[in-house]
């Protein structure tokens, strides 16, 4: 047989038939091709940088080649503690983002329907000239602010100081729609809202459960997860849809979109009813279980497989192997986070990691993957309305102490608002800011009869390195974009936001340099604070954030006099070019970040670590010998004094806090309301007198005594100041389960006060007109959304990037065979998106056009989208209001659908959470959606009973 | 679990680069080339001649070149590439590959044909006994051009459809065929008459050809029942069900088995009863669209599996 | 003592983060529509998806060195590196159908239609265009950069005697923590 004989030549199975090994006998051999290695001449004159990738939370090192100041190649960082040389499509094709041609080159204004280019002092004194007009005229709260946290922490802090300078608490950036739920839902049980451990320490996981996909959200994260696995861990992957890391896990919990919390319960029934839970953990360090597994108890497996859709077995076998496999692991992201319940659910999970004792172990704890490069350091800097930097909130108490590390007095930033109520009250968010410009406008019904809880509506929106697509609700964010006067938009690449507005004039674009053309601090999901290197000199003449936001309160200067010297009162005066991201980094940030213990991390400390990367431990990371010996990578904050070596595990009581030890913060006073004790049962205590505010201890007479300044308290298991003490279920606003709306209702519209962040929101109301008009019928499918690999965010960055484009060229929507065939939908075919969205503030339903990419990866029922995508909007390309001027074409390589067009409505009452995870919707083929939309006439009157409601509601205001 | 999976682009779903349509052209009218001057060679050989043979007779050695020179520029429009070769010809020396070696074959073939031809139109005179040694050389490379067609594909180890013992002779008797056929045609044209042992021959090189092709599928199936490896078994299954079934089997059926050996077989048939000379050019006709469409579907339902264990 | 790449593909531990893709490009530049590795997916969406990287695995008898007609392929002896030698490649295309791994590459057009020349892994010994500006032919040390920065760990790029090493490093872990028989769930 000629099959066989070509066989046994060429092909040899090795072994058992495991490897792949080209195999063979070595005959070709023979000197052919007499060669030189080039590569020594080629290196001449390049020299590696070291600095962090621009992406996600996960902060790899790469090592940046650059030759003749120009960036040439990458190359593995393999020293670096955290990813070992190791990068995913991003990371690897970072060059072609840098480098990229569809950068914004220059200062663009928009005039006459036309992109015109301008000089940067053109552009700073128009900007200053429109913000002291409309501060005139309509108050310092007629701007909204969107931070960003794809900045440095310098950049990231200064933005916010900017906004207490300027008046107005009306600044949010990413962590609002992204982790604002779990700062609320952890911070409220443990005491500090972030990620517990590191990536690292996932290897010393014994069992982990996934609650997002971070397989392809982070995937560098896989270099200590996939240890895990070898070591012996088992995976168990709680996600809606077959994702790449259901594949390599053990066991795959398929829920419905928006049931994480009676998932969570079914399991901790498990744990409890066995008698598998913690005993002696949950006495001496938590508060509140008896009140909890009331709750708990009413989600016996079997009422779980009703609301959730996953298998009873299947839960008991998770309890099972959680319980069993200690210490294990809790994983999440977006999947979790962004539910109307967003708070809730994170504070299952912490339950749940509480009941089985692993809060604050190696191999334990929550572990909140985030999003960008830096967004821990930027809600630790607290781009955020409702707190000042390193979560003071903003009482008068912490304005007091910020207005004394900034040296000015607290009068004086009282008379730059509009009044002591507005500086104290929580600005717009992220997620509704487009009411505060829309509030009293004639666009939709609903938004006329809208009032906002401020003086005057939006007038200027700064976009400062935010993007839009990841926005909830496109269309009312366009409007809104459209409405205010001045759009801001400061980037290195084109935010689509400036080209979805349709509008003559009035945007300004800033070319913002990208990370890598900017030296300073970057803080990663696990808390460690890292320096990132510049890399190259800004390309163009784009400028680094840092010297826009400083220039910029240079130019208001000229009609403020005397803000730019108190602005920099800290740094000497300099003048912009002058002031280094150390400086800030020293002078201000580590000095009143007190109260997560950001004290430490000063730039020398972040430098040596990097010269001395190969001295730190992969697995404990921490320094063996060398000038940083005992350091832990990042110094994760709390790193108490420049002595402290930084705190990697979150509440590990184990250890002294010199050695990195920590415990549950005491937030709440020592006694809870029912008269039980909230200090631990180990060797509790208070928190120390003015730890927080005292500007000159360095703490080391505590630390000395092992004492945790933040005191050693309990965790709550029962939070009594949330709006849900316990977490229980509640139904999505618009959920396919229209039967269990009753029993698990949403949110009633009181809990969330008049104004939330001074926005009125619908959510109770909504969910009982859903169900009065049958709206489900016509949108029987579950809608979410999630990430691809070869993207991140809004995507600008990576659709501009030649190589991810081409990796992933489109937008699509993920479908299940049936539901395709139900519909006559072939792979490939163009659908419209359908959903609700829009009627509750009456307009038509929101649509988007996008490729149907038919797959067995999600459930019967459910459309998965991914949201980087912008260029397209409800069916028709803007592409055309890109601008291309003269050697400028910013139009990104491949453009798409914005997904977040048709998310349903829903806010946290917490901190406003969008709901971007669980919607409802409905898939037909392009041209045939007018045939619905017909059908949804009929419910107009949604409006009028809306309208009603707002109108009896505030009547008085 | 399914162990293999397919490569796309090598003509499985759509007929595009790097092989497709214009290789099959260059496969079909290189075997088309070497049937005719054997078609020429033979009527040379016979011992009574017609004023049929005499024409078909140098037609076929003259068309033949001229035909595998058109070939060629098929190839080169398809692989502009192959222009370097023609001024680099000593690129081509790995003789382990069977495409440098056709290369070389089809050049010595050109030269010998390019002499037969000088001495036909009479610009050189070549000594009879001379004639016949160079005649029949050339007989022996046109062979191997024929061969080299289907030797060409042989070497893709990894195409099991083309691993298949059936193909050379296969190729070596459709192309004779189709070189009769053609002869056919021009002699039918010319001289307003036939042979009938052209026909015969051809008739019988088309039963040859069926029994062929049953032994190919044969073996096409054997390979994907009991070869060794998964994905040698896996190709096959997959080429064999594209032409039995699948994509391509309206093609190879009807196409290659019914327009290309059945219909001519009637069609012949017919003619042995009543002389007509459209029913013969039409018999004819159809060997070569079948010739063609075969090579077609060689190429199109190859389906090369990638190897995994 | 040839370089191999090693993966496994029963229970390949690929996440399909396509680093290697990435970098791949990064590191040879080669232009679009040209992928000297390609991550390939198996089952998508069901039990049992795997992703397998798919390089050139530098057979010790390449096939697609048999058939090349001009000879451009050749096995670099001290190293066993298969390289294309892209002055005398005639952009045939029949090493492709030789290849059952579909490491050669070609660029989808070019000018004229004449910038067909294979392309494939080198170890990145070799960029896309492996002259340099003074037209010398480069030669970098065999590193393949896609398994230096594969999050995952599927693949593994060495010595031979090397990655014999490593297995049986593997194992010997197994053995000492008494698990031997999950050393089928990694190599």
């Amino acid at each position: 047989m000629l099959s066989m004989k070509m066989s046994r030549r060429d092909f040899v199975k090795a072994g058992t038939a495991l490897t792949l090994l080209a195999a063979g006998v070595g005959k070709y051999s023979g000197d052919r091709h007499f060669f030189v290695r080039a590569s020594a001449q080629e290196d001449e004159g390049a020299i590696y940088v070291k600095t962090i990738c621009i992406y996600c939370a996960v902060g790899c090192g790469i090592l940046a080649k650059v030759k003749n100041g120009k960036l040439i190649s990458i190359e593995p960082w393999e020293e670096h503690p955290i990813n070992r040389g190791r990068l995913c499509a991003k990371g690897a094709s970072i060059r072609f983002t840098i480098t990229s041609p569809k950068r914004v080159k220059y200062p663009l204004i928009k005039e006459n329907g036309k992109w015109r280019k301008i000089s940067w002092d053109e552009a700073l004194d128009r900007i200053a000239k429109k913000m002291m007009e409309v501060r005139e005229k309509y108050g310092p709260d007629a701007v909204f602010f969107a931070g960003s946290a794809h900045t440095s922490n310098e950049g990231a802090y200064l933005m916010r100081k900017f906004m207490a300078f300027w008046g107005s608490n009306n600044i949010d950036h990413q962590a609002r729609i992204c982790h604002s739920t779990t700062v609320a839902g952890l911070g409220n049980t443990w005491g500090y809202g972030a990620m517990t451990n590191n990536f690292n320490d996932m290897r010393n996981a014994r069992a982990i459960i996934f609650l997002s996909n971070p397989a392809e959200a982070h995937p560098v994260s896989f270099l200590h997860i996939m240890e895990a696995k070898r070591r012996g861990a088992k995976l168990i992957c709680a996600d809606p849809r077959f994702s790449r890391t259901a594949a390599v896990s053990d066991l795959h919990l398929q829920f419905r979109p928006g049931t994480d919390i009676p998932l969570i319960w079914g399991i901790c029934y498990e744990i409890i009813k066995n008698g598998w839970y913690d005993e002696s953990f949950i006495r001496e360090r938590t508060y509140g279980f008896d009140m909890v597994k009331e709750t708990i108890m009413q989600y016996p497996p079997e009422v779980v497989e009703d609301i959730t859709g996953v298998p009873a077995e299947k839960i008991r076998e998770a309890a099972r192997i959680l319980a069993t496999n200690r210490p294990s692991t809790l994983q999440y992201a977006m999947g979790a986070t962004q539910h109307e319940c967003g708070s809730q659910n994170i504070r299952s999970f912490a339950i749940l990691q509480l009941l089985l004792g692993n809060a604050g172990k190696p191999g334990g704890g929550v572990n909140a993957f985030r999003g960008h490069d830096n967004v821990q350091g930027a809600t630790d800097m607290c781009v955020l309305s409702h707190s000042l930097p390193s979560y003071y909130g903003i009482s008068e108490k912490a304005w007091r102490h910020w207005a004394r590390v900034w040296k000015v007095e607290y009068e004086w930033l009282l008379s730059r608002f509009g009044s002591k109520e507005l500086m104290e009250k929580k600005g717009f968010t992220m997620s509704r800011f487009a009411v505060g410009a829309l509030a009293g406008t004639e666009e939709f019904p609903v938004e006329k009869a809208t009032k906002i809880d401020q003086p005057s509506n939006l007038k200027i929106i700064f976009m400062w390195g935010h993007s839009t697509p990841s926005i909830g609700d496109t269309r009312l964010v366009k409007k809104a974009f459209e409405e205010v006067e001045l759009l801001v938009v400061v980037d290195p690449f084109f935010e689509s936001g400036a080209a979805l507005a349709e509008r003559e004039d009035g945007i300004i674009i800033l070319p913002a340099s990208t990370q890598w053309e900017q030296a300073g601090s970057v803080t990663n999901s696990g808390r460690q604070v890292q320096w990132r290197n510049k890399v190259i000199d800004p390309l163009y003449e784009s400028k680094p954030d840092v010297w826009i936001l400083l220039s910029l309160v240079k130019a208001l200067d000229r009609y403020d006099p005397g803000l730019y010297e108190k602005f920099t009162i800290n740094f000497g005066n300099k003048s912009p070019d002058e002031i280094t991201p150390e400086e800030i980094l020293d002078k201000e940030i580590t000095v009143g970040s007190r109260a997560i213990g950001m004290i430490g991390q000063k730039s020398w400390r972040l430098k040596r670590q990097q010269e001395y990367d190969y001295t730190f431990n992969p697995e404990t990371l921490r320094a063996e010998g060398g000038p940083c010996d005992g350091e832990y990578w990042g110094l994760p904050w709390p790193c108490w004094n420049e002595r402290h070596p930084g705190t990697p595990i979150l509440y590990r009581n184990d250890i002294p806090v010199w050695e990195g030890g920590h415990d549950f913060r005491v937030k709440w006073g020592t006694k809870a309301p029912d008269g039980s004790s909230l200090l631990s049962g180990i060797n509790g205590h208070d928190q120390v007198e003015g730890w927080a505010t005292n500007l000159d201890t360095d703490y080391s007479e505590w630390l000395d005594r092992n004492m945790v300044p933040s005191g050693r308290g309990r965790a709550r298991m029962f939070a009594w100041n949330m709006k849900d003490p316990v977490p229980v279920h509640r139904e999505p606003i618009y959920t396919p389960r229209v039967d269990l709306i009753d029993k698990y209702p949403t949110y009633d519209e009181e809990v969330y006060g008049k104004f939330h962040y001074r926005v009125p929101v619908l959510a109770r109301m909504l969910q009982k007109l859903y169900k009065e008009y049958n709206i489900y019928e016509y949108f029987p499918l579950t809608w979410t959304s999630g990430r691809q690999v070869e993207h991140q965010g809004g995507g600008a960055a990576t659709r501009s990037n030649r190589v991810l484009s081409e990796l992933q060229p489109e937008m699509y929507a993920e479908i299940n065979p049936y539901d395709a065939n139900e519909r006559g939908i072939r792979d490939g075919d163009q659908v419209v998106v359908i959903s609700p969205r829009g009627l509750e503030y009456g307009a038509e339903p929101s649509r988007i056009v996008v490729k149907a990419r038919i797959t067995n990866a999600v459930p019967k029922g459910v459309v998965f989208l991914p949201f980087h995508w912008a260029g397209q909007f409800m069916g028709e390309s803007y592409l055309d209001r890109f601008p291309v001027v003269e050697d400028l074409d910013t139009k990104p390589y491949v453009y798409g659908e914005s997904a977040n067009t048709t998310n349903s409505p829903g806010w946290d009452p917490e901190t406003q959470m969008q709901n971007t995870k669980s919607g409802v919707c409905n898939v037909v083929k392009l041209g045939q959606e007018k045939e619905l939309i017909g059908q949804l006439e009929k419910m107009k009157n949604i409006v009028d009973r809306i309208l009603q409601y707002l109108n009896e509601k505030y009547a008085t205001a | 679990m399914p162990d293999y999976i397919f490569f796309y682009g090598l003509g499985i779903h759509e007929l595009g680069k790097p092989w497709g349509v214009a290789i099959a052209t260059y496969l079909f009218l290189g075997g088309l080339a070497g049937g005719a001057y054997l078609a020429g060679y033979f009527m040379s050989l016979l011992k009574t001649k017609t004023e049929f043979t005499r024409s078909v007779e140098n037609f076929g050695v003259i068309s033949s070149g001229i035909i595998l020179i058109t070939g060629l520029m098929s190839l080169i429009l398809d692989h502009p590439n192959v222009i370097y070769a023609v001024f680099n010809p000593f690129l081509f020396r790995n003789l382990y590959s069977w495409l440098a070696l056709g290369s070389w074959i089809i050049l010595l073939f050109l030269l010998f044909w390019f002499v037969l031809v000088m001495d036909l139109r009479g610009y050189i005179k070549i000594p009879g006994k001379w004639k016949l040694i160079t005649g029949s050389v050339n007989a022996f490379f046109a062979f191997m051009v024929i061969l080299y067609t289907a030797l060409l594909l042989r070497d893709a180890r990894f195409v099991p459809l083309w691993t298949s013992n059936a193909i050379p002779p296969l190729f070596i008797v459709s192309g004779i065929s189709t070189g009769l056929a053609a002869c056919l045609i021009y002699g039918i044209l010319k001289v307003r008459g036939s042979d009938v042992r052209i026909k015969k021959a051809d008739v019988s090189l088309i039963a040859i050809e069926l029994l062929l092709v049953g032994y190919f599928l044969w073996d096409l199936g054997n390979i994907s029942s009991s070869a060794d490896y998964s994905f040698v078994r896996a190709g096959a299954g997959a080429s064999l069900s594209f032409m039995i079934s699948g994509t391509f089997s309206t093609m190879f059926l009807a196409g290659f088995v019914g327009v290309g050996l059945v219909l001519p077989l009637i069609f012949y048939s017919i003619s042995f009863f009543r002389k007509t000379e459209i029913v013969e050019i039409l018999s004819a006709i159809s060997v070569l669209a079948g010739g063609y469409i075969f090579r077609v579907v060689i190429i199109a339902a190859a389906a090369k599996a990638i190897v995994l264990p | 003592m040839p370089l191999k790449f090693l993966m496994d593909v029963f229970h390949s531990p690929c996440i399909k983060c396509k680093g290697c893709e990435a970098i791949c490009k990064n590191q040879n530049d080669t232009p679009e529509g040209v992928f000297r590795i390609r991550v390939v997916t198996i089952n998508e969406g069901q039990e049992g998806q795997i992703n397998i990287p798919m390089p050139c695995l530098h057979c010790n008898d390449p096939p697609c060195m048999k058939v090349c007609p001009t000879g451009a392929i050749y096995k670099r002896s001290e190293d066993g590196v298969v390289l294309v030698t892209k002055d005398i490649c005639i952009g045939c295309g029949y090493c492709a159908t030789a290849c059952p791994f579909g490491a050669p590459q070609f660029r989808a057009k070019g000018a004229f239609g004449l910038d067909g020349k294979m392309d494939k892994c080198t170890f990145c010994v070799q960029p896309y265009n492996p002259e340099d500006a003074s037209g010398n032919e480069i030669f970098r040390d065999p590193k393949s950069r896609c398994s230096m920065i594969c999050p995952t760990g599927t693949i593994n790029f060495g010595e031979q005697a090397d990655l014999a090493k490593k297995l049986r490093e593997r194992a010997a872990e197994k053995m000492a923590a008494g698990t031997l028989e999950s050393i089928f769930i990694f190599f």
